[in-house]
């Protein structure tokens, strides 16, 4: 029996605005296990480490895993075995370097696919949002609509994030840890170094000698973890508000099939299990013992709470059927154009349109054209015209270096190059 | 029943990193930023991402209401500032790299500094008067509102809600209550005002055409807005002052007055100086305000007895010995909002001279900094504060402490502090000898005439900060029932 409606409650503009799942997880040593947070440089007045908060009632809540952090967790499952079938996979290649959408910072924005062939289909897709539109991004790069995107490169597109989750803990207690490192033999015995040059080394981590391992360098007090004595806790978020701000044009029908497509991926990586491996440190697991305070809840925009009930598999079955129904956009790679990122480097979007300037640069794909400060690389192929004023000319006598032209642009590609 | 439009925000974490002006963590959020929010909700929940209509007539009718009262849950902003390095959308510059075989290098990383609000609550409530008790957009603002997802940054993930309430409804929202103040205290929010729409409108076109094929066109800020200030009920509204030292008249070094004695004379001599240069006075009769009476030989009484001067000669405390001496600067304050009456006499009483019944100068008007560290025992913030002059008693408590108690309590109200802060004060003590060394026995202070209640040193203190100048009392624009910040 099709699954495809189950969830179209969530679609309704009545219906309910999030769901809010909270899961109390533990170390896996025990609830009172250390624990080993994210550490964060210093910065302003911040020293560097663990970043906690302390409150005047002397409670503190410390981050263990930020938003980010988790999603770029979560995004790459759908590469994996039981979940690729649900989103094209797309890759660019770069020399012998595969990169994955999934794997890109900023995902279908990023300057490294945003300079692949395939940019010319992302910014359609990207511009066909500003239409009214995500049927196309979505064709490419779901989980962009997932994860929230902002195509800041080019078309300035944003699309909020549908999904968000962080881990916290509560009640923290700071330990700090100390180290001895001891070298195996003593080397200025064996006249490796003076007596002198060891006493000067010894405990000063910058000295090369003890950078390699020759001396013995202390560790004192370095981050040594936290233990939770108020728990952990991972808060994930599915916004369904922001999942029905996303449509195809005024097509009633696709404009479903494109929500219900986005629901199911979003309902994977709200209920794929949070346990695991952090960071070194900082492996976590549910808390049995809490498994009754655990909350997976609707939330209206009354702020009424009623309970979800839905598990992983079931997310994944619907994610499926929603993900046939709305067919998944084909999986390809494409290669890095060399051409198109320099182009975008220059900080000149030389898609469409006209340039015009002193050619300072002739290379054998391109041509780069002066005017004022700013310099812009212009592609020219086979389908380039060129002209001597209005006759029409080749390309020895057009394009040569230091002579003002004009170039018309289409698709990153002069169609046309005059000679003034 | 009056009624009332409730934008409704709910963070679904406990945590919000809006920034306001200045770049410091913003509490609450601004009803701009709600205004911003509901924008492009509208523009996304109607698919009109590239030219706004639907909406417009609701926003536009929205952005001329009235400033809203918000309804906030309480918040407390993080100690600490976390550094967090997001990674730069410049993938396509590790392509040399890759090409030469070196697979290990990332994208460089920007500094972002994250510094949140936690919340106790989740909810932040924007109450709109109804001046005719009608909402003509409440279909249109309400899914506009439903459709919001975030408030402050992208993670700052939240949901929307909108309703007519009545009063009682009102009341019963949970959390902190800003209103807008027409003075200088309070928090400064930004709020929309008619036109913020169609510079919203004109930022977005600009925002989305900042990269051409011209290169790059930076986007101007949003200028149409107001920025209007918000305090709490437990804030203290602050009152302007102007302070002065006084010289001797032979203006070689200060002057000084024995305060149980001359305070009342001080206080005196002050407002008779300021009587004199108001000449030209364009705030109605200096009758009232300046000298606080209603007739000859009659007091202010009622909701005008408040809208005076009050005239507070400020015994020195002495840093080093820990001890209240003499009277050696003055200060003149005005009630919250009459800031313009203020700057009036700022810029006439320095030089004056300070004339006592006889004709005799007794000193000259000296502008004080307002980095004054005695200046500043009487003008910051403090939980506790104790008496410098007694606390004259506002009314008969037929010797009894509960009596006594609620008269002084009723004294801080009427000295302008908030019921919700005095009824929230901690401790509170008084008695005939000060909590400060060198004060004398609260009987021993010479009272102004025709005031007659009894006099007690006070103790305060206050679950929240109180900014000062405090005085509280009878007596207290002449002077008396004056507080300096104590030890805690």
């Amino acid at each position: 029996m099709s699954n495809l409606k189950r969830f179209d409650e969530f679609l309704k503009q009545d219906g309910p605005v999030a769901l809010v799942l909270r899961q109390h997880l533990m170390p896996v040593e025990g609830q009172d296990g250390v624990v080993f947070p994210a550490t964060y440089a210093a910065g302003g007045n911040f020293p560097g480490g663990y970043n906690i908060d302390s409150f005047e009632n002397k409670t503190n809540v410390a981050l263990i895993d930020s938003i980010g952090s988790q999603a770029n967790r979560i995004e790459p499952i759908f590469a994996e075995e039981d979940y690729k079938h649900l989103i094209p996979q797309i890759s660019v290649t770069v020399g012998v370097k595969q990169i994955s959408i999934l794997e890109a910072g900023h995902r279908a924005g990023d300057a490294i696919v945003r300079c692949s062939s395939l940019a010319p289909t992302l910014q359609d897709a990207f511009k066909a949002v500003l239409s009214g539109s995500a049927e196309p991004i979505a064709k490419i790069a779901p989980t962009s609509l997932v994860f929230g995107v902002w195509d800041s490169r080019d078309t300035q597109v944003k699309l909020p994030r549908v999904f968000a989750s962080t881990i916290r803990a509560f009640e923290v207690r700071r330990l700090t840890r100390s180290a001895q490192y001891n070298p195996p033999i003593d080397y200025s015995t064996l006249e490796v170094f003076s007596e002198e040059e060891k006493a000067k080394a010894e405990g000063d981590t910058k000295n090369p000698l003890a950078k390699r391992g020759f001396v013995h360098v202390p560790a004192i007090g370095s981050h040594g973890g936290v233990i939770a004595d108020g728990g952990i806790r991972r808060d994930a978020t599915l916004s369904l508000a922001a999942l029905r701000l996303l449509h195809v044009g005024n097509d009633q029908d696709r404009t479903l099939a494109l929500r219900r497509y986005i629901l199911g991926l979003s309902l994977i990586a709200i209920t794929y299990p949070p346990a695991g491996y952090l960071r070194q440190g900082c492996l976590l697991v549910l808390n049995p013992s809490k498994a009754n305070e655990n909350e997976f809840v609707e939330v209206q925009s009354s702020g009424e709470r009623k309970p979800c009930n839905l598990t992983h598999d079931e997310a994944k079955k619907y994610a499926t059927e929603a993900a046939i129904a709305f067919g998944v956009g084909p999986s390809q790679t494409v290669p890095f154009e060399k051409e198109r990122a320099k182009r975008d480097v220059s900080g000149v979007a030389a898609e469409n349109g006209m340039i015009d300037g002193k050619i300072t640069k002739v290379e054998s794909e391109s041509i780069t054209i002066k005017r004022g400060k700013k310099d812009t690389p212009v592609t020219v192929g086979s389908e380039t015209k060129y002209f001597l004023g209005d006759a029409e000319s080749n390309y020895e006598l057009v394009v040569v270096k230091g002579k003002s032209v004009e170039a018309e642009v289409a698709n990153g590609v002069a169609v046309k190059i005059t000679s003034k | 029943m009056k009624t009332q439009l409730c934008v409704t925000i709910r963070y679904l974490q406990p945590l919000s990193h809006g920034r306001g002006a200045g770049g410091e963590p913003e509490w609450p959020p601004t009803p701009l930023r709600l205004f911003q929010a509901l924008v492009a909700a509208a523009a996304a929940r109607w698919n009109e991402r590239m030219v706004l209509a639907y909406a417009v007539p609701a926003l536009r009718w929205l952005e001329g209401r009235p400033f809203p009262i918000i309804v906030a849950a309480p918040a407390q902003i993080s100690e600490v500032k976390c550094q967090f390095y997001v990674p730069d959308n410049t993938g396509d510059l590790l392509v040399p790299a890759f090409t030469r075989g070196d697979l290990q290098r990332g994208v460089n990383r920007s500094e972002k500094i994250i510094l949140p609000v936690h919340l106790n609550g989740e909810a932040v409530h924007y109450i709109y008067e109804l001046t005719d008790g009608e909402c003509p957009h409440i279909e249109t603002l309400t899914a506009a509102a439903r459709s919001i997802t975030h408030l402050g940054w992208g993670i700052d993930m939240a949901v929307g809600n909108a309703a007519i309430m009545d009063e009682k409804e009102v009341s019963a929202l949970k959390g902190e209550v800003w209103r807008p103040v027409p003075d200088s205290s309070g928090t400064p929010l930004r709020v929309p005002i008619q036109g913020t729409l169609d510079a919203l409108i004109s930022k977005h076109e600009a925002f989305l055409n900042r990269l051409s094929k011209d290169g790059f066109k930076p986007v101007p800020p949003l200028s149409t807005f107001k920025v209007v200030r918000y305090r709490r009920a437990t804030d203290s509204a602050s009152k302007p002052w102007i302070a002065f030292q006084i010289l001797r008249p032979e203006a070689d070094r200060i002057a000084s007055f024995d305060t149980p004695r001359r305070c009342r004379d001080v206080a005196a001599w002050v407002r008779h100086v300021t009587g004199q240069v108001c000449d030209g006075w364009p705030f109605g009769s200096t009758e009232s305000f300046v000298h606080g009476h209603a007739g000859p030989n009659r007091q202010l009484k009622g909701e005008e007895a408040d809208k005076r001067f009050s005239y507070l000669p400020l015994p020195t405390i002495n840093h080093a010995l820990n001890r209240v001496e003499a009277i050696r600067r003055v200060l003149i304050t005005a009630p919250p909002g009459f800031q313009d009456r203020i700057d009036w006499i700022r810029r006439r009483l320095p030089g004056q001279d300070l004339i006592d019944l006889e004709g005799e100068v007794k000193g000259i008007l000296n502008i004080l900094p307002t980095n004054n560290w005695v200046l500043e025992q009487y003008t910051t913030e403090s939980c506790c504060w104790s008496t410098v002059t007694p606390v004259m008693w506002p009314g008969h408590d037929d010797n009894d402490a509960r009596k006594a108690e609620k008269l002084l309590r009723n004294a801080f109200i009427h000295a302008g502090l908030a019921p919700e802060v005095v009824a929230g004060i901690e401790e509170l003590d008084w008695r005939p000898v000060g909590f400060r060394a060198g004060l004398d026995l609260a009987q021993n202070y010479r009272r102004p005439e025709n005031l007659n209640g009894r006099m007690y040193h006070v103790r305060v203190k206050f679950a929240h900060p109180v900014r000062g100048p405090l005085a509280v009392g009878a007596g207290r624009y002449r002077g008396f029932g004056l507080f300096a910040k104590a030890e805690v």
